[in-house]
């Protein structure tokens, strides 16, 4: 099982980062924010 | 044979399951008949009935319900003939309009001279609305029924109603909007006429037509007696239906003649 | 290298002309073409009654053009389906040498002929329903899209010749040079097609969305214009990505009965083999299909809000939960043949036990899915239930809950699909261990995005915000069946095999699945061909040219389905009457004493 947890990990945190990326220029591509803002 | 009989009746019932949940297990709902030419009779409309009619182009033809409700698709409606003032004032308005009034018929013809902020089309930064000119297209509501529908707006926000009662369906002239018309008005020559003229079905439901403001008529004749009848067109604030605030207009009495009511109390107590 | 260059430059040169079709797109032959000075004006859309419809007694018009545009449209789907994947089998056949791609890729084209005459048939039905009718309607589309009808009969020539001699000719053009020769046939006849079904379309969708008008429908004379208005192009990506969808589902169909009428071994191996690759092809098409079914109705929306609003938020909504139930059957269909099918391999019982947890996944996100927002009810319910949503099931009635379902549907199937072509495999890379944690990091991390999007963009932000973040909801979707697969593809480089797969060793059952498959696909499209024209209401053509019959009413959500299901037996019918036929050639009866004796 441990050596699964560490590339898990790391590849998780990636791979969470890349989609956020991809959320945030999606969103600003349509001027608008990740985040909401009334 | 026996497996190519097998496949049929399997495939039968899977096709059969999925008419039959289309039938009984989503709610029937009649969807609305193509709109017909609305007869309006100008000439002897009050402005309360105008108002009236306004309301109903509202409901129904003019589909404004379907953005401008609850669910936030388009800005809500109540209040928008008193915010019209201040909107004339706000930096981002570039419009022609110089009243309230104005900017109210601006609104439906030129939607995007001014767009509500936040409900604008996604990435024109509110300078693009995506509602389409009323008066073309697939609404297309004529000049008359486009300062009905502003008349109507004035009078939700509690505001003056300053619209005039154009005398054709496409024309304006300016007339006294609160006079009631120099010739009397001749009497409705039926039930149905009455109810067109006093647009009843812009809050009750009758054969199943009509708005939902007011009780269903359409079998009203089986639970109330003539007497009720009568009263409730009278003096509707004497006793209102269970579910339903007071809103009906309580000036009938001064505004229909009495063969009119009598002809009214008739035919509602015949819808059984 | 030589070959595929010179395929395209063929292709090319066969396909210039068709495209480049006088009097639609240049404004240069048109001048030095006219002999008039000024070409008459357009009339306006005709304003017609009741009166100018003709009526054959004991005949529903619109039930007639309803019946003929939906059977022609299903078997039109078909014949265009077929050959995408004939070619590609016929291609994988090319490049692994093994002759069973071509004998496969032949049966998928002679099963299907027959399909080809009854598409010109029913469209002849069609073409003659508009003419008898709706015979001012049929003029006014004509003297638009004259130039493009001229045309689009004519095509039918190049389809016939490249059909008959690709089908005719298969045995013939074998080996080298004339199986490449042969290929460049089915890539035209596929070509063919499509050019013929974006021509179709661009009349079907003018009548939703017309372009190239007034107000009063007074052409302007710009045939492109008309041609690629608003819904031209969404319509031709969900109608071609469809297509492939459903033409695999229905030879799917066809492999499955095919499969449990089989008495020797081989042939039952044989038939499951091709029932798996249909089944393939159609759940590969079926994964991005909802991606284009929400373009088509976000350009819907673009075009008129009103448009929009009526088919999701009005009276077709509830015909959108049954789209629902539907599209949640295909998956759960599909998926279960997936599962059935892992016991084709003797390494699959490493993966059982991860199943249950794809069919509740799979199962929630379905009920998600169909449950509805605004629920029809009397005043006395409404009082009871406080008002027109259920206080806890209605939040998951909107969009944003419905696309969290969807895309998580659309995982899970992927997932499923890896399981299975994994079943059979032992990974020998060295990093095989890091690959799994990736690839188990890669779909948490996915999902949760998803479901962040969901629940965040989807409850605590604006309309806007809601339909935006529908974009890279998607997207993150796209990358997971990507990411995965090229995964998946590196870590079993070189792997080993468990065992020859069992062909055959699947469950009767799991055919079962298949006729579902057929049958809800079918279903679906004519419920969604009843939407397509529904939402013009009133008009035949949207906003310019009403529609006066006495049928122009909308008609009832159980009435459409009712003429669906009519219209889904009458073509049942018909598809056994293809396949039958497709295999009478082979049948010969020895007729006794009939024939004269002939001289030795």
């Amino acid at each position: 099982m441990k050596e699964y947890l560490k590339p898990f990990a790391i590849a998780f945190v990636a791979f969470g980062l890349l989609f956020l990326a991809l959320d945030y220029a999606i969103m600003k591509l349509q001027g608008l924010s990740l985040i909401f803002q009334p | 044979m026996k497996i190519f009989l097998k496949v049929i009746v399997f495939s039968l019932i899977t096709i059969g399951f999925f008419a039959g949940f289309s039938n009984f297990g989503v709610p029937r709902i009649e969807p609305a008949p193509p709109p017909e030419e609305a007869e309006l009779d100008l000439g002897a409309m009050t402005m309360d009935r105008f108002i009236a009619l306004g309301g109903e182009i509202y409901n129904g033809k003019g589909t404004c319900t379907l953005c401008h409700n609850a669910l936030g698709r388009a800005p809500l409606l109540d209040k928008t003939a008193t915010v019209a003032a201040a909107r004339l004032k706000d930096a981002r308005y570039k419009g022609a309009a110089k009243n309230a009034e104005e900017y109210l018929y601006e609104s439906l013809v030129k939607p995007s001279v001014f767009v509500t902020a936040g409900f604008g089309k996604a990435g024109t930064n509110d300078t693009e609305s995506p509602m389409p000119d009323v008066s073309g297209g697939a609404i297309g509501l004529k000049e008359a029924e486009l300062k009905a529908v502003v008349a109507y707006l004035q009078d939700l926000a509690g505001a003056e109603v300053t619209v005039s009662i154009p005398t054709g369906l496409g024309q304006t002239q300016t007339k006294e909007a609160s006079a009631p018309a120099a010739a009397p008005r001749p009497p409705a020559k039926d039930a149905p006429t009455l109810l067109a003229q006093f647009t009843c079905t812009a809050c009750h439901k009758v054969k199943g037509q009509g708005g939902v403001l007011g009780p269903d008529l359409s079998k009203i004749g089986a639970t109330r007696d003539k007497n009720y009848l009568r009263r409730a067109i009278l003096d509707p604030n004497a006793e209102i239906t269970k579910g339903f605030v007071p809103t009906m207009p309580p000036n009938y009495g001064e505004q229909m003649y009495a063969k009119e009511v009598e002809m009214l109390v008739d035919y509602l107590a015949g819808l059984k | 290298m030589k070959k595929i260059l010179w395929l395209a430059v063929l292709a090319a040169a066969l396909l210039g002309p068709c495209l480049d079709l006088p009097g639609i797109e240049s404004p240069l032959a048109v001048a030095a073409d006219s002999s008039t000075a000024a070409a008459p004006a357009h009339p306006p859309a005709p304003k017609l009654t009741a009166a100018d419809y003709p009526r054959i007694a004991g005949v529903n018009s619109r039930v007639f053009v309803w019946l003929a545009a939906q059977l022609h449209l299903w078997f039109a789907a078909f014949v265009l389906a077929v050959p995408i994947f004939v070619f590609i089998i016929e291609a994988i056949g090319m490049a692994t040498r093994d002759k069973r791609y071509d004998e496969l890729a032949y049966e998928f084209i002679k099963v299907s002929l027959t399909a080809y005459s009854f598409t010109a048939i029913l469209g002849g039905l069609l073409a003659f329903g508009l003419l008898i009718f709706y015979p001012h309607l049929f003029q006014y589309l004509a003297s638009i899209f004259k130039e493009s009808m001229f045309y689009y009969a004519l095509l039918f020539f190049a389809e016939s010749a490249c059909l008959y001699i690709y089908y005719y000719g298969w045995h013939w053009l074998q080996g080298g040079f004339k199986k490449w020769t042969h290929l460049t046939l089915g890539l035209l006849l596929n070509a063919v097609g499509t050019v013929l079904m974006f021509l179709a379309n661009a009349w079907t969708t003018f009548m939703m969305s017309p372009a190239g008008v007034d107000a009063q429908g007074v052409f302007s004379g710009d045939a492109w214009a008309a041609i690629h208005n608003f819904l031209w192009n969404p319509i031709n990506l969900h109608r071609t990505i469809a297509n492939v969808a459903y033409g695999g589902s229905v030879v799917g169909a066809y492999a499955a009965f095919k499969f449990l009428s089989a008495t020797a071994k081989e042939q039952r191996a044989h038939y499951d083999w091709m029932g798996y690759t249909a089944n393939f092809i159609a759940i590969a098409a079926l994964l991005p299909l909802p991606f284009a079914g929400y373009y088509l109705t976000a350009e819907i929306y673009a075009y008129s809000q009103q448009m929009g609003i009526t088919s999701m938020g009005g009276i077709f909504a509830w015909l959108f939960i049954i789209q629902a139930v539907l599209i949640g059957a295909l998956f759960l269909s599909a998926n279960y043949y997936l599962w059935c099918g892992m016991g084709r391999s003797d390494g699959a019982a490493r993966y059982n036990r991860y199943i249950k947890y794809l069919a509740i996944v799979i199962v929630g996100a379905f009920l998600v899915w169909f449950t509805p927002h605004t629920l029809i009810l009397t005043n006395a319910e409404l009082k009871a239930l406080g008002g027109p949503y259920h206080k806890y099931l209605g939040p998951l009635g909107i969009m944003p809950a419905k696309n969290g379902a969807v895309n998580l549907m659309i995982i899970m199937t992927t997932l499923s699909f890896l399981l299975y072509r994994r079943a059979n495999k032992i990974a020998t890379v060295a990093w095989a261990n890091t690959g799994n944690a990736i690839q188990v990091a890669l779909f948490t991390a996915g999902i949760a995005n998803i479901l962040f999007i969901s629940i965040y963009h989807g409850y605590f932000t604006n309309t806007v915000y809601k339909v935006a973040s529908s974009i890279p909801q998607v997207l993150t979707t796209l990358i997971i069946i990507v990411a995965s697969t090229v995964i998946d593809f590196l870590m079993y480089r070189g792997a080993k095999q468990v065992a020859p797969l069992h062909w055959g060793r699947v469950p009767d059952r799991a055919q079962y699945a298949l006729f579902l498959l057929a049958v809800a696909f079918t279903w679906l499209m004519g419920l969604m061909g009843y939407i397509r024209s529904g939402l013009r209401q009133h008009w035949h053509v949207y906003g310019v040219f009403r529609d006066a019959s006495a049928d122009a009413f909308t008609p009832t959500l159980g009435y459409a389905a009712n003429v669906v299901t009519g219209a889904t037996i009458v073509f049942m019918a018909l598809v056994i009457f293809v396949f039958w036929l497709s295999q009478v050639s082979g049948r010969k009866t020895p007729p006794s004493g009939y024939w004269k004796e002939q001289p030795a």
